[in-house]
C-alpha cells in the first residue's frame, strides 16, 4: 500500500491502516515526545494521544505537507500542550500549599536520562537536557528536532512551518543559551 | 572548563533513537476504544443534566413560539375579501326577496 492508500483507508477508520500507521511511525513519535517532555511514562500518554489526534483528525490533513511533517507537528503540539498542563498543576499545587491544603508539591524532576545516549554521556546528556529546557520554547523544539532526530533545516522549517533562515537563526541562538547556560551550571557545581 | 561545556554539547551527536515498549498499538487501542465509549458517557450524562435538560426544552418551547409568530402570514384586504367571500353564508329562500339569483 502507498501512504496515500494509507491514508484514505485511515480515513474509512481501517484499523489495518492505523496499525501500518502506528507500527512505522512510533518510534519516531515516542522519541521526539519523549526528549521534550523527557518522562518515559509521560512520553508514552502523550505518543497514545499524538496516534489518537491522528486517527480522528486524519481526514483534516490535506496533503499539502509530507504525512510525517503532519504527525511531527501533532506530536510537538501535543507535547508543548502536556509541558504547559504540568506547570500549571505544579503552579497550583504550590498556590494550595500557600494555603494549607494537603495537597502534595510537586517537585522539579530529576534528572532525565535518555535511553539512547551511550553509556559514557549519560551524565553530560542529562545535564544538556536540563539545559535545554531553560531554552525558549522554539528554540527548544528546533535543537530537538536537529539534535535528537536528526532533521533538517528544511525538515524543521516544514514542521515549524517557518524559513530554512529562521531555523538557522533558532538553533544558532539556542546553542550559545546552551553555552551561557552550561557556563553557570559548572560554575555552580564545580 | 570550556572542555566540558564541549563535551556536553557533543554529547547527542551519536544518540539512538528511544523505543516504544512492547505492544504499544494493544495499549493505544485499549485507549482509543475506552475514549470513544467515554465521549458518549460524557455526552449522555452531559445532557441528562436536569439544568442542560430543562434549559433544552425551555429553548425549543421559545423556538417554537417565535416561529409560529414570526410565520402567522398577516392578512391583506384582498385575500380577507376572498374569506369573506367564501364564508360568507347567502341565504337563498323563499323569503329572501332581494336576491333573485339562485
Amino acid at each position: 500500500m502507498t501512504e496515500w492508500e494509507i491514508i484514505e483507508q485511515l480515513r474509512l477508520k481501517n484499523n489495518e491502516a492505523f496499525k501500518t500507521v502506528v507500527d512505522t511511525w512510533q518510534d519516531m513519535v515516542y522519541n521526539t515526545v519523549l526528549s521534550i517532555v523527557q518522562n518515559a511514562e509521560d512520553a508514552e500518554d502523550v505518543s497514545q494521544e499524538v496516534f489518537i489526534q491522528v486517527y480522528e483528525s486524519v481526514k483534516n490533513f490535506k496533503g499539502d505537507s509530507k504525512f510525517s511533517t503532519w504527525i511531527y507537528r501533532i506530536a510537538v503540539s501535543k507535547s508543548l500542550d502536556h509541558l504547559r498542563k504540568k506547570k500549571r498543576k505544579k503552579r497550583f499545587a504550590f498556590i494550595q500549599s500557600l494555603f494549607g491544603k494537603d495537597e502534595e508539591l510537586i517537585h522539579d524532576p530529576p534528572d532525565f536520562f535518555h535511553p539512547g545516549v551511550a553509556l559514557e554521556n549519560k551524565e553530560n546528556a542529562a545535564v544538556l537536557f536540563k539545559a535545554i529546557t531553560a531554552l525558549s520554547q522554539n528554540q527548544n523544539i528546533a535543537f530537538i528536532l536537529n539534535k535528537v532526530e536528526g532533521l533538517t533545516y528544511q525538515q524543521i522549517s516544514e514542521v515549524m512551518k517557518i524559513s530554512e533562515a529562521a531555523v538557522d537563526s533558532l538553533l544558532h541562538r539556542a546553542k550559545k543559551n546552551l553555552r551561557e547556560n552550561l557556563e553557570n551550571y559548572y560554575q555552580y557545581h564545580k | 572548563m570550556q572542555n566540558k561545556i564541549e563535551n556536553t554539547l557533543s554529547s547527542l551527536d551519536k544518540i539512538q533513537p528511544a523505543r516504544t515498549q512492547p505492544f504499544f498499538y494493544t495499549r493505544l487501542m485499549a485507549r482509543l476504544n475506552n475514549s470513544q465509549q467515554k465521549s458518549w458517557e460524557r455526552f449522555s450524562a452531559f445532557i441528562t443534566k436536569p439544568s442542560i435538560a430543562f434549559s433544552g426544552i425551555l429553548l425549543i418551547i421559545i423556538m417554537n413560539i417565535m416561529a409560529a409568530y414570526l410565520n402567522t402570514p398577516a392578512i391583506s384586504e384582498q385575500s380577507e375579501a376572498v374569506i369573506t367571500d367564501e364564508y360568507t353564508q347567502v341565504a337563498t329562500n323563499f323569503y329572501d326577496f332581494e336576491n333573485v339569483k339562485p
